[in-house]
């Protein structure tokens, strides 16, 4: 039996509520003369559904009551008043009501909003844990490739112990990287609170310190600083982006600073104009050999980044002047959300 | 002083093993690995290790937080956390002494001063 706690002012029209409902089936379970009460009650009581009047004297009327009830119960509504003023109905449909009858009602019509109210309330907390079984699931499967990306990069990193020749052994560090700069994307995922977005700045962050533990040796003597402002990425774009990134450090940190030479290498993102972002990978070093054209080199890194700047369908440009600097510009709808720090929420920004 | 005995605890059989050969080549006893928390107390009361470097997600009923805790409780011995994220996200889990942590992949120096910190908090308790 479903249980209904109704709300009237009116003693005698709750009573002929009680006796309307009790007949048809419905487990009556509290009468509440007034919004104040309705919200005490309904917190006691836990009703399946409140039949609730509009206006009704004391601090909250009908809807006031209502919106609390729902908020913080989930628990449906459905509106029986004498009352159909737009000013009425405009409030009332702010809450979402299961049902809005006018009186004078008939019992049948009564019946009727009730069960179907009562459905659609079924229906929607089957869906609602429908969604939640979905994202578990997906969490699951970020989880799980992430997990089975770090078992690929220790398969080569236990194949690489029986090594001894100084350049492959090299050429396997620099897969485990991009196994792992991958892996890190779907680290990122799941522990994201859309499961959708990548917070850039982060990844970038533990990307660079998976560089800087690979090449110990320079790293000590460089500096690594991360320019990044809010933006998230899709999985789709954040896979090249971390890989370029990915390359594009390593090859900083692997030419740029022979001998003893320090300086910074600079990694950040930004946005550009409308639906665009600009990255940019810069270092202090010697400079990006000149007479080589870095989009016709021999080396596997540049050859990656060419391709992935295509992939993401961006541009890439290098200056020379100082250092060594990449500027990559992507455009193609790239999604990113902007947090809005003052109100602490996360909000679609369609730049 | 002889080196410093770990437990590794880690899901992944073949993450696992690639961390005991690492840590080994850092000149680590590193006896055995668990798979699970449960399995982690087990090893830990058979094998007295120093310190317990911990997966937090694990299989099983236990996560790693969890495991940590009975470990500290049972048998006094500190663990320390592994994982993938970045130091703000570490940070704000929250895990509370005498737990640290570092992050994956884990630097051999960085390892080596937590381990130490580790061990000296530890006996400071």
């Amino acid at each position: 039996m479903n249980k209904i706690l109704v709300v009237d002012d009116e003693a005698y029209i709750a009573t002929m509520l009680e006796e309307h409902l009790t007949s048809m089936g419905y487990d009556v379970i509290g009468k509440a003369s007034s919004g104040q009460k309705s919200v005490e009650m309904s917190r006691k009581l836990r009703p399946e559904l409140v039949l609730m009047d509009i206006v009704m004297p004391g601090r909250l009327d009908g809807i006031d009551a209502s919106q609390i009830i729902k908020e913080e119960l989930d628990i449906p509504i459905v509106f029986l008043t004498a009352y159909a003023d737009d000013k009425f109905i405009e409030r009332a449909k702010n809450i979402e009501p299961l049902g809005y009858i006018l009186k004078p009602f008939q019992k049948r019509e009564l019946k009727a909003v009730i069960e179907v109210a009562l459905f659609k309330k079924a229906a929607e907390k089957k869906l609602t844990a429908s969604l939640k079984e979905k994202e578990i699931l997906l969490k699951e499967i970020h989880h799980r490739v992430k997990n089975n990306m770090q078992v690929i990069s220790s398969m080569l990193s236990l194949q690489s112990q029986h090594i001894t020749d100084k350049a492959s052994l090299a050429m396997f560090q620099e897969s485990q990287n991009r196994i792992r700069a991958m892996a890190l994307i779907h680290e990122n995922l799941y522990t994201s609170e859309d499961l959708s977005h990548i917070d850039i700045a982060s990844y970038i962050h533990s990307l660079t310190h998976q560089l800087i533990t690979s090449y110990r040796t320079t790293a000590s003597r460089v500096n690594m600083d991360i320019a990044g402002t809010d933006i998230f990425l899709t999985i789709t774009t954040a896979i090249p982006c971390g890989l370029i990134i990915n390359e594009l450090v390593t090859n900083a940190l692997k030419h740029a600073f022979p001998k003893e030479r320090d300086g910074t290498i600079t990694v950040s993102m930004t946005p550009s104009t409308k639906d665009s972002l600009i990255l940019t990978v810069s270092d202090t070093g010697i400079g990006f050999p000149e007479g080589i054209d870095f989009r016709n080199t021999t080396t596997l890194g540049m050859q990656l980044v060419i391709s992935l700047v295509e992939q993401l369908d961006g541009t890439i440009t290098l200056d020379r002047s100082e250092g060594t600097t990449f500027t990559i510009t992507f455009r193609g709808g790239v999604q990113y959300k902007r947090r809005d720090i003052e109100n602490g929420t996360s909000t679609d920004t369609d730049r | 002083m002889a080196p410093a005995r770990i437990l590794i605890v880690e899901d992944e059989a073949i993450v696992a093993i690639d961390m005991q050969k690492t840590f080994q080549k850092l000149g680590y006893d590193v006896p055995a690995i668990a798979f699970s928390g449960e399995e982690a107390l087990r090893k830990t009361e058979e094998l007295h290790p120093d310190v317990v470097l911990m997966d937090i997600v694990l299989r099983g009923q236990m996560d790693g937080i969890e495991a940590a805790q009975k470990i500290h409780e049972r048998f006094g011995i500190p663990s320390i956390f592994m994982t993938g994220y970045s130091e703000e996200i570490v940070e704000q889990l929250n895990t509370g002494k005498p737990y640290l942590s570092v992050i994956k992949p884990v630097e051999k120096e960085k390892l080596h001063t937590t381990i130490l910190k580790a061990l000296e908090e530890h006996r400071g308790h």
